[in-house]
């Protein structure tokens, strides 16, 4: 057989057909050391196990989730021979796995966003007491969605609900929630509130919940958003970013709406009192005022009554002819009234009224 | 055939017929209360004054029944 002779940049080309054909991708798991970002944006790191490196390289745009050394990362990627940089793989997709790494990429996150201020409570938004309109961004096969439309319409029904179907778990989730909180930021007429929702789910088919884009979608959302994943003791990002955190779909439901039965029956405790209230009012009143303007009459009436018994006294002292009982008389002369003794003389005739009677006399003599 | 007076004019034409009333037998008081009384004046006066307390004391018998009549009517 003839010897096959390669140059290096044959060789290179020749291995990278076999790569392409062979192992178009790779996915590697292991020990994540020395990871490096030049530039802002080139990403160089290195996989390791007991007995192997590997190098790997990539842009900061395929680091969804914050990474350190010590890391168990999952890389899927394309391998490589690079003419001058040697064998490397080219990332595709990164994340950390198991409990522990997921947890730490978690804390490292939350902290860099908690600086920031996107979890802060003075930027949480009250929900709206009775929503007309509410967005629900959820998985149709997804157990929470269900679980909510169904509290929801026990609860409070005629709300109109607009759904935004997306995946909840798996790689596309994230990309998909941010692109449906979008979707309804950009209405023309916004939801009065919007809901995130899925089941239960073990760590990892959380993980759209805890990444960043997911994170700051949320605390951007034009609505007042709920979030409820369904995942009672931890708290994703998305919980932490969210006006309000639900614990479970069912409670998100809860919170949105209230529960038309027990409003019924607190409006009509209500209407009872205020009619209660209202009808002691009015008699209250009618009898303060009635009382009152009862009795002012009856004093001005009381009051003139006494003014006129006081005049006619007065008048009855003055009454000429009870003077002329007690003795006196009215002496006139030629029709006049004589009150003085000017003007008469002896022997001039003078008429007197008495209190039974007239005389006639002449006067004898002046004194 | 005679017009009936509108109430609210008759009511405040009644009130100053009251008022009026009310002045002149002060008045005919007043007088009696001076120096200088006419004797003949004071006959007339007097049997004026007399009048209008007679008047007078009708009007309050008749406010007495109104008053009676609308308590009876709010009741």
């Amino acid at each position: 057989m003839d010897e096959l002779i390669l140059t290096p940049s044959e060789f290179v080309a020749l291995t990278n057909q076999v790569l392409e054909t062979a192992y178009p991708q790779v996915i590697i798991e292991g020990e994540l050391s020395e990871l490096r970002v030049s530039k802002q944006r080139w990403v160089y790191l290195k996989l390791k196990d007991q007995e192997a490196v590997v190098d790997f390289f990539g842009t900061v745009y395929q680091l969804k989730h914050p990474l350190e050394d010590g890391m168990m990362v999952r890389v899927t990627g394309q391998p490589k021979l690079s003419p001058k940089w040697g064998f490397s793989v080219n990332i595709q997709q990164i994340t950390p796995i198991g409990e522990g790494s997921i947890r730490r990429s978690f804390e490292l996150l939350k902290a860099k966003l908690s600086a920031e201020g996107l979890f802060d409570d003075d930027k949480k938004r009250p929900l709206p007491e009775f929503p007309k309109v509410i967005g629900l961004i959820s998985s149709e096969s997804a157990a929470g969605a269900t679980d909510f439309l169904t509290v929801l319409n026990q609860r409070w029904g005629g709300v109109k609900v607009k759904f935004a179907q997306v995946q909840v778990q798996g790689e596309a989730a994230a990309s998909q929630i941010v692109a449906a909180i979008d979707y309804f930021n950009a209405l023309s007429r916004p939801v009065d509130v919007l809901v995130l929702t899925r089941g239960g789910g073990g760590l990892e088919d959380l993980l759209p919940f805890d990444t960043e884009a997911v994170a700051r979608a949320v605390a951007g959302s034009a609505s007042p958003i709920v979030v409820g994943v369904g995942h009672e003791k931890d708290v994703t990002l998305a919980d932490l970013a969210a006006d309000v955190r639900a614990a479970t779909p069912t409670q998100a439901a809860s919170l949105i709406v209230p529960d038309r039965n027990s409003l019924d029956a607190s409006l009509k405790v209500i209407r009872t009192r205020l009619s209660g209230y209202i009808q002691q009012t009015v008699i209250g009143l009618k009898e303060a005022y009635f009382g009152r303007l009862n009795t002012a009459i009856n004093l001005a009436l009381s009051s003139f009554e006494q003014k006129l018994a006081g005049s006619r006294s007065a008048l009855a002292a003055f009454d000429p002819q009870a003077a002329l009982k007690r003795g006196y008389s009215i002496l006139s002369r030629n029709g006049r009234v004589v009150s003085s003794v000017k003007g008469l003389a002896a022997g001039d005739t003078i008429d007197g009224k008495l209190s039974d009677g007239q005389i006639t006399a002449q006067i004898n003599q002046i004194n | 055939m005679a017009k009936s007076q509108p109430k609210s004019t008759k009511s405040t034409d009644d009130q100053a017929d009251i008022q009026s009333l009310v002045k002149r037998l002060d008045a005919i008081l007043d007088w009696f209360e001076s120096d200088d009384i006419d004797i003949q004046q004071a006959l007339k006066k007097y049997q004026t004054g007399l009048e209008y307390v007679a008047k007078l004391e009708a009007f309050v018998k008749s406010a007495k029944i109104k008053v009676d009549k609308i308590n009876r009517k709010f009741e």
